[in-house]
């Protein structure tokens, strides 16, 4: 049975050379150490929220009081996209040599339901792989080319044994080889399949109705969706930003220099000290690559410090929410998001900071158990290493 | 109603399937018990049948700091808004597969709640021979979904009191674990089952010792079930019909035992049950009646049986032994006793020096037959059992015995007597029932049945681990467990303390009931085979609970049986 890169090599005219084969995921690998990106931020307002407010806002009575009357939170859907990236050959066109990366990418949601998690159908689980552009001879017709590839690949009698297929074929970029390695160029367009499908995932939920005031969606991590070069719909969130309604993103790790004071400074200390169960006030923000959006961004401690965690950061979470509305878009007194709401959501969460995944996620401080859940539901779809670069 | 699965096997680089167990995963909340079978589909269409042998619940948290951490820190009153993830997991033991294929089963397969017919199928309870009642199991109890199942439990003869196997063990703490009642209801089985069974074609008698209070002394008598006037009418009426039932659903008849013949310990000229429990105005209703009998030894028949007085007395240089030799043998005057009386008087001429006839026998020296005399003195000596002769309402062991019949349930009453003279009695029966089946009374003209099954209680008194090698009393109990089953002579037994019997009477023994014990009990390594969670299990059945061994049940059974039907007397 031959592999999928000796099809891959025999179709392109590469020459495979079936290289070592391993998982990013056990190497270190270049990635963002934070979710949000500091130099992107256009501008910080403090306008955020319909009441703004000039220091943090204390709403430990409000989430406790919201976790005695146990009405059913708001918060009900809780979505997280993964990939396991992979090196699996090198190909050469050329005589020049370039890596090929694999990918399994998945998306989930789940909803919460009396307290128990269960996942909304259908979750996302994809097989792809990224080849350098140069694969494609003409370069004239790439989709048709690349799905022509993905349907002769498919018939690979390795895939169809175990009941397998490649979802996308995708291709990175060779020119410029200045500007970054070849690895994080194939990387990104795994990443940017998986951002493609959580979009088409929140605008499936929103068109099914399923969002409201009373079911919001948290999605992990930040909303900052960079607009792709694309046909798709998805390519640009200015096209479905109304499905961002009832969706927060909430980032575990983020750049404390983006939190900025009423001049536009860095004002971490602000996180530093924010103390336990208070949110910042809310700021409304522009960054440079989604110059169509703004997104609202407040912040919570969880947990306190230096008590319950071991730095500043740890135990606070940022907050983003897309501004949709007109009420939310507009500037000025009275516009923004609802400050009642605001403070429901930050309560809500304030709530989530329990239970917990210490032990078992490093940052289980930052991180919101039903997320965890979610991701752990999406990884323990994943075909085993083993088995998935044994296809290549 | 459509079978559900309840979940799917687990195999992991930890815990993976094997040809013997498997483990599954179920909702945390779904009730299963410890011996409930479940199935699973298999390779080839076929399934696999597996015995659930403990159940366990985890969650996602790593550690106990992960709770409390959860927990806001130690913060009790904290509610989260989402539970914790957990599962429970289920162990699980193969017990057999349709089409004899015992690889493990694989990862993900769903797992089946059994339907009542594949439960008697995979417990080997479909069995054409097995036609023995003994009890019933209870499965599904409180499990959503399902009805509970409640089956009959029925033994293969052939295992119980032989020719395949022989020999019942019932074992559990005293009060609670009800074993006299197991046992009779097994023996009330067995007289249900051989009843109209021709003695040619392997009649049963049995021969039963009453060791307690009054415990079998009425078991011709129906059980009016008002639990010692703690029931009124109508309970005792409804707690009736429910018993009835229990005994008509596995075929059996809900009258006492029949044919039944009490032997009493003779008593005193005036005070004739002074030896028994009996009123005097309850043994003279049983011997007017016909159905119960006084009994005594006599000098010149039961001599020979003397050694059985010295049962449990350490004989390390074997006087003793010599002694009773010297006896029988008629040396020293001793064929010219004739009763015991003038046996005595012999015995203490020979504790001294100067009268003793035996001046010249240097072998046993005066101080062997001063200790001898002690023993056999405290026993003998006025005692209303030892008389010169068996007559009017009084009747020999022997006598009574050799003329047992198929369906006779002859009941050997020594609960009022003490130590050394219940050892004496149940030592003399089990050399008759031995000599009966061994053909020594045929020149008499008797006609045993096929099969005499002996039940003991306390047998830890006569076959315990401590028990001197040479105790008569235990060769003989050997001899029935390890030679009965090919003669017909089969031992019911019951103890406190299992680990305390003899491994050779254990070990002959194919069928075994465990009842409630305690755990320094299974802390021992009679129960090293057992798994763990049975062990438990064993320390909190209820009165009436059983878990069965037998060598045609593919794994340990937890039954339960009825009450029994026969009078059941106040214990004072």
């Amino acid at each position: 049975m031959s592999r999928i890169m000796e099809d891959i090599a025999d179709i392109t005219n590469g020459r495979s050379f079936q290289s070592y084969k391993y998982s990013f995921s056990s190497v270190r690998t270049p990635s963002p150490d934070y979710d949000d990106n500091p130099d992107e931020v256009e501008s910080w307002a403090r306008d955020g929220e319909t009441m703004p407010q000039n220091r943090s806002t204390d709403l430990r009575d409000y989430a406790a009081e919201l976790a005695r009357n146990r009405p059913v939170p708001c918060l009900q859907f809780f979505l997280d996209g993964s990939r396991h990236v992979y090196h699996v050959d090198d190909i050469s066109y050329d005589s020049r040599v370039f890596p090929v990366i694999a990918g399994q990418v998945g998306v989930a949601c789940c909803r919460r339901i009396d307290g128990r998690m269960q996942a909304i159908h259908p979750t996302i689980r994809k097989l792809v792989v990224s080849l350098p552009n140069k694969c494609d001879k003409s370069g004239r017709y790439p989709e048709a080319f690349l799905s022509n590839l993905r349907e002769i690949l498919n018939n690979n009698p390795r895939l169809k044994a175990k009941g397998l297929s490649l979802d996308g074929v995708l291709t990175y970029i060779t020119a410029n080889p200045e500007k970054g390695e070849f690895r994080d160029r194939g990387i990104a367009t795994v990443q940017d399949y998986m951002i493609n499908e959580e979009k088409a995932m929140v605008d499936s939920l929103a068109q099914r109705g399923l969002l409201s005031q009373t079911a919001y969606l948290v999605k992990d991590g930040s909303l900052e969706y960079q607009p792709m070069k694309s046909e798709s719909k998805y390519a640009n969130l200015k096209n479905f930003k109304n499905s961002y309604q009832y969706v927060i993103g909430v980032s575990k790790s983020f750049n404390p220099e983006n939190c900025k004071d009423g001049r536009g400074n860095a004002n971490a200390r602000a996180i530093i000290e924010l103390p336990q169960f208070h949110r910042t006030p809310v700021a409304r923000i522009r960054v440079k690559r989604i110059p169509d959006i703004e997104f609202a961004v407040w912040y919570i401690r969880l947990r306190k410090f230096p008590d319950q965690t071991k730095t500043p950061f740890d135990g606070v979470i940022k907050v983003e929410k897309i501004m949709v509305t007109d009420r939310e878009t507009r500037r000025g007194h009275g516009c923004g998001l609802d400050t009642d709401d605001v403070d429901m959501i930050s309560a809500t969460l304030i709530n989530e900071r329990c239970p917990t995944c210490y032990g078992s996620d490093l940052r289980y401080a930052n991180h919101l158990y039903p997320i965890y859940l979610t991701e752990s539901y999406i990884k323990s779809l994943y075909l085993g290493t083993d088995v998935f670069l044994s296809l290549f | 109603m459509e079978p559900k699965p309840i979940g799917r096997v687990i195999a992991t680089e930890k815990k993976p399937t094997s040809v013997d167990t498997f483990a599954f995963w179920t909702d945390s909340k779904l009730i299963l018990n410890p011996f409930d079978i479940v199935r699973v589909d298999h390779v080839n269409g076929s399934r696999s049948y597996g015995v659930i042998e403990d159940i366990s619940h985890i969650t996602d948290a790593s550690s106990f700091l992960t709770n409390y951490i959860s927990s806001d820190f130690g913060d009790v009153e904290v509610t989260p808004p989402t539970f914790r993830v957990g599962m429970n997991f289920v162990d699980a033991k193969i017990i057999c597969n349709t089409k004899g294929i015992y690889i493990p089963v694989q990862s993900d397969e769903k797992v089946w709640l059994a339907d009542e017919s594949e439960i008697t199928y995979a417990l080997g309870l479909d069995n054409k021979h097995c036609v023995l009642p003994s009890g019933f199991l209870e499965m599904y109890e409180n499990t959503g979904g399902v009805e509970k199942v409640v089956i009959p439990v029925k033994l293969d003869p052939r295992f119980v009191i032989g020719p395949e196997g022989a020999h019942l063990n019932i074992s559990g703490i005293s009060g609670l674990a009800a074993k006299t009642s197991y046992a009779m209801f097994l023996l009330k089985a067995i007289q249900d089952s051989y009843r109209d069974v021709k003695p040619e074609d392997g009649g049963v008698a049995f021969v039963l010792f009453n060791v307690k209070g009054k415990d079998l002394m009425g078991v011709h008598l129906p059980n009016d079930f008002t639990d010692d006037g703690k029931n009124t009418y109508e309970q005792a009426e409804e707690e009736r019909n429910e018993v009835h039932a229990l005994y008509e659903k596995m075929g059996l008849s809900t009258t006492p035992f029949e044919h039944v013949q009490y032997l009493v310990p003779n008593g005193e000229f005036d005070r004739t049950a002074c030896s028994t429990f009996l009123s005097e105005t309850e043994l003279k209703e049983y011997v007017q009646s016909g159905i119960a009998s006084q009994y005594v030894f006599t000098y010149e028949k039961d001599k020979e049986d003397l050694d059985l007085l010295l049962s449990n007395v350490d004989d390390s240089n074997q006087t003793l032994d010599a002694i009773q030799e010297y006896i029988i043998s008629g040396a020293g005057g001793f064929d010219q006793c004739n009763d015991w009386e003038s046996f005595l008087s012999l015995v203490s001429k020979h504790c001294d020096p100067a009268e003793s006839p035996n001046k010249k026998n240097k072998d046993i020296p005066v101080v062997s037959w001063r200790r001898f005399s002690r023993i056999i003195r405290k026993t003998i000596e006025n005692s209303p059992l030892f008389e010169r002769d068996a007559r009017d309402t009084t009747v020999r062991l022997e006598d009574k015995l050799r003329q047992i019949q198929s369906n006779d349930v002859v009941v050997v009453d020594v609960a009022n007597l003490g130590e050394i003279m219940q050892s004496f009695v149940f030592g003399d029966v089990v050399r008759i029932i031995n000599k009966l089946q061994l053909g020594e009374y045929d020149h008499m003209g008797a006609k045993p049945p096929k099969k005499i099954i002996i039940f003991i209680d306390e047998l830890n008194k006569y076959a315990s681990t401590e028990t001197p090698k040479n105790s008569p009393i235990l060769r003989q109990i050997l001899d029935v467990t390890e030679r009965g089953r090919s003669l017909g002579v089969i031992l019911f037994a019951a103890e406190q303390f299992r680990s305390s019997i003899h491994d050779r009477v254990k070990g002959n023994c194919s069928t075994h009931a465990y009842g409630r014990t305690n755990s320094i009990e299974t802390s021992k390594a009679d129960y090293r085979i057992v798994p763990d969670t049975y062990k438990n299990i064993l320390t909190r059945l209820s009165q009436g609970e059983y878990l069965i061994q037998n060598p045609i049940f593919r794994s340990m059974l937890k039954i339960k049986f009825p009450k029994p039907l026969y009078k059941q007397f106040k214990q004072n």
